[in-house]
């Protein structure tokens, strides 16, 4: 069948398909490398941490999925086990990421869980991954940061709409399992794209490396949208009513970010009758324009328990303990 | 499992092939049980549920199409023989219309009738409806007589086959089965070769060319479905650039699927030839998803217009006659089949409205073409010039016409169709928001790109024709000034090439992907 020839014309099928394989596994490394899981680091996987999200295409988000789909059976038992389950966008996730969260949920002896996603999420997607845990939680946290707003992100709608979604997510698991030895052991061999790892435990969030934008100082508009607060409230009012605690056990908060609504937030949680607490601080900084740094997420989340905190205590006293 | 995917090429299929050539050099009967075994693990990859939906169909027509053969050898038995056949394909059909169509139905029927069955989310279950096509023609050609002898081993082997198995090349038992018997099931670096070349040709017309052009076309589409009008120019750039996007899609998908196939030294049939070179619509349909005209023609088209013709001529009615046909025998015996084939080809595509009416629009299409081929004038052009032109017009009018059915293909809702297609006629002007300079710039350059690949290039078929790529392709002149002096080997030159395009289509495997046929 071959067709011979001469030069470079000549057939020489071994050497094709010699070269072809080699070409393609070379490729396949590059790609692999560069815009799969080993462009991001290792070292925010910890004993209990996943890697939620790897800023390159062929790897994305991991997070919305793994709650989703359960792919993460310990963040599912923490999560219904938590006596107060934090809710909103990626900015109340680095918040509350805090020792300051850890330290005071600790010293009550409460289990707690950050269960806010990326993508500037809203309630829709967290209910209903909410609903799929079981979480039964004595006081809920609200970041009302476009929390009640009537859509839901590209990845929930991927997860919640797309048969073929879980194969796929299910995949970046399993890269996981590469991805976790091979960096750790050879940090050199992979990469530094930004990168955030889920705690199993908390929820709580770890970012590695730096995503563009830069340190900017928290702002807020002062100015109260009306449009916002009428479309959101009327949201807010059926989901807040859909949960299963007393309404002083839901409490609405903003995190403090650049040209942050605040005073938007704060009117709809006037409007639906919910308290608002969300403390003003001078000096915090934004690591990337959005979120809220580390020692700038310290001082705020600390702030935020030293007010919120004997409300948070009151509502798991009231509660009825199932007995052992 | 989609081919497009890492665990395909670097996992499943190298352990496949190894554990093929190993067994085949022991014993060809284990190589095909192994064979059997990896499509099911390859059918089950996706949800391990399917299986639980697919082993009781392949048990049931097995046990058809083994009565079907009994009683084709026992005198006297045509008409239970008959009757068994079209409760095999009404079984086949059923199946089918539960997983595919149940929603679609009684939806219709909430719509027209105000009632309020609930519709519950069916997955439909991975290629279920090439699977369900293979079936039936198995049955067909068993009561037929076109099959004598088939175990099931090889039943299992023609439905499961996984080259094929999601989305085609729609095979006949006796294109596939005779092959594997002849099979030695050994390493063949000549096939291996073309395989190879098969694959990544297909892999990058999908990965690279096709998921290229996607999120640009997507992004028009998906403002029409949100209600935003669309001028001139994004309507007709989202439409051009749909068509190239699903013909570089699903031809890609199937040269991997013929590619993927030859690895066990078996020719599929061809799927794809070039079919927006087409200069009318006939045409297009003779080189456009092949195996599928050849299915509706060979199970639908031809006994219905059988049928027909024989009513007619028993009432004593012309049948169609050249340019001397009436218009009666042009309506019931052209036009109605044509019609129904065409609508049932639509519905095979896909259960929803729009598709019912993409193929409504072919079928008019076909039906004006047979019109013109016998009424039209017969006029030879004066000059060399005059027949090139007379060609491009008929070009560019088969083109338009495939261009503008696809929006209705392509689009979510019956809205956003409406608001691409009067965009198309300019109802709202040259260009608006929904397309910035910048990305209409972008869009342009694939469109022209793909187009050019489309039109100008020989197709994956014809470069490989030396070496019959895929059964009964045999080398022929080239149709283009480019399809000419080129040719592949295995030779140092297309060594380069071929891994150059692995490569970048292997680097653009991690990028968002569509395949638009692998539910169908």
């Amino acid at each position: 069948m071959a067709v011979p020839g001469r030069g470079m014309g000549a057939s020489r099928p071994a050497v094709y398909i010699a070269f072809l394989l080699t070409t393609v596994a070379v490729a396949a490394l590059y790609s692999i490398r560069a815009d799969g899981a080993f462009a991001c680091q290792a070292n925010g996987y910890g004993p209990d941490r996943y890697l939620a999200y790897c800023n390159v295409d062929g790897y994305g988000e991991y997070d919305h999925g793994a709650l989703w789909f359960d792919l993460e059976p310990k963040a599912r038992t923490a999560a219904r086990q938590a006596d107060v389950v934090f809710l909103g966008n990626s900015r109340q996730q680095f918040a509350f990421s805090t020792s300051a969260t850890a330290d005071w949920f600790k010293a009550q002896s409460m289990p707690y869980y950050l269960l806010g996603f990326s993508e500037n999420e809203r309630y829709h997607f967290e209910e209903q991954v909410m609903h799929r845990i079981g979480v039964q939680p004595a006081a809920y946290v609200i970041n009302v940061d476009g929390f009640f707003e009537e859509s839901e992100s590209v990845s929930a709608s991927l997860v919640m709409h797309d048969d073929d979604a879980r194969g796929r997510i299910d995949r970046k698991r399993v890269w996981q399992q590469l991805h976790q030895p091979v960096c750790t052991a050879a940090p050199a061999v992979c990469g530094r794209a930004y990168a955030i790892f889920r705690s199993r435990d908390t929820g709580a969030w770890k970012r590695a490396g730096v995503m563009s934008g830069g340190k900017k100082a928290t702002s807020e508009d002062a100015a109260v949208e009306e449009e916002r607060v009428d479309r959101q409230s009327t949201s807010a009012r059926i989901m807040l009513g859909r949960l299963p605690v007393l309404p002083e056990c839901t409490i609405l908060t903003f995190v403090p970010t650049v040209d942050g609504r605040r005073a938007t937030a704060a009117a709809i949680a006037e409007a639906v009758g919910r308290d608002f607490i969300a403390p003003s601080l001078d000096g915090l900084l934004t690591f990337d324009g959005s979120h809220l740094d580390e020692p700038s997420a310290e001082r705020w989340s600390a702030a935020f328990f030293e007010e919120a905190g004997p409300r948070i205590a009151k509502c798991l006293a009231a509660r009825p303990r199932a007995s052992s | 499992m989609l081919f497009n995917s890492y665990e395909f090429i670097f996992a499943f299929l190298p352990i496949v092939l190894a554990g093929f050539y190993a067994l085949g050099r022991r014993s060809p009967t284990w190589a095909v049980r192994w064979l059997i075994l990896a499509s099911v693990f390859f059918y089950a990859w996706w949800r391990p549920f399917n299986l639980l939906i697919l082993a009781p169909s392949i048990l049931i027509n097995l046990i058809v199409a083994r009565t079907l053969r009994r009683l084709g050898d026992t005198p006297g038995r045509g008409t239970a023989s008959a009757w068994l056949l079209a409760a095999g394909i009404g079984f086949n059909l059923a199946f089918l219309g539960y997983f595919k169509y149940r929603n679609f139905f009684l939806g219709s029927v909430n719509d027209a009738l105000g009632t309020t069955f609930v519709l519950t989310h069916l997955i439909l279950p991975l290629g279920i409806s090439f699977v369900t096509f293979q079936k039936i023609a198995f049955l067909i050609d068993v009561h037929a007589r076109r099959i004598e002898k088939f175990s099931i081993q090889d039943y299992c082997l023609f439905v499961l086959f996984f080259p094929q198995l999601i989305a085609g090349p729609i095979v006949h038992y006796r294109e596939l089965m005779p092959q594997f018997r002849k099979a030695t099931c050994r390493f063949d670096a000549n096939d291996v070769s073309v395989a190879l070349t098969l694959f990544f040709m297909g892999l990058f017309k999908k990965v690279v060319l096709a998921d290229g052009i996607a999120p640009a076309v997507s992004a028009i589409y998906d403002q029409a479905a949100n209600g935003a009008t669309i001028a001139l120019v994004p309507a007709w750039l989202a439409a051009i650039g749909f068509t190239l996007q699903i013909y570089f899609d699903f031809s890609g998908y199937s040269d991997m699927a013929i590619g993927a196939a030859r690895f066990f030294g078996v020719r599929l049939p061809p799927n794809f030839d070039s079919p927006l070179r087409a200069t009318n619509i006939i045409d297009f349909w003779l080189r456009w998803h092949m195996t599928l005209t050849r299915f509706l023609t060979a199970y639908v088209y031809n006994p219905l217009l059988l049928t027909l013709t024989r009513r007619r001529l028993a009432k004593g009615l012309p049948p169609v006659g050249g340019r001397r046909t009436t218009p009666g025998a042009f309506f019931n015996l052209l036009v109605f089949p044509t019609m129904l084939t065409m609508l049932l080809s639509g519905l095979w595509h896909g259960a929803g409205y729009l598709f019912v009416v993409w193929g409504g629009l072919h079928g008019a299409y076909l039906s004006i073409n047979h019109a013109w081929r016998l009424f039209g004038p017969r006029v030879k052009p004066a000059s060399r010039a005059l027949a090139v032109a007379g060609t491009a017009a008929a070009f560019l009018l088969t083109f338009l016409s495939v261009t503008v059915a696809m929006v209705f293909f392509r689009s979510e809702t019956w809205g956003a169709a409406e608001r691409i297609v009067s965009g198309l006629t300019g109802a709202h002007g040259f260009t608006n928001s929904v397309l910035r300079a910048r990305d209409a710039m972008v869009l342009g350059r694939w469109v022209v790109g793909l187009l050019f690949v489309a039109l100008a290039l020989p197709n994956t078929m014809r470069l490989l024709d030396r070496y019959e790529p895929a059964l009964g392709i045999q080398p022929r002149p080239g149709e283009t000034r480019l399809d000419v002096p080129v040719s592949w080997a295995p030779s140092p030159v297309w060594t380069v090439a071929l891994a150059a395009l692995a490569a970048v289509a292997i680097v653009r495997l991690s990028g968002p992907s569509e395949f638009l046929y692998w539910q169908f």
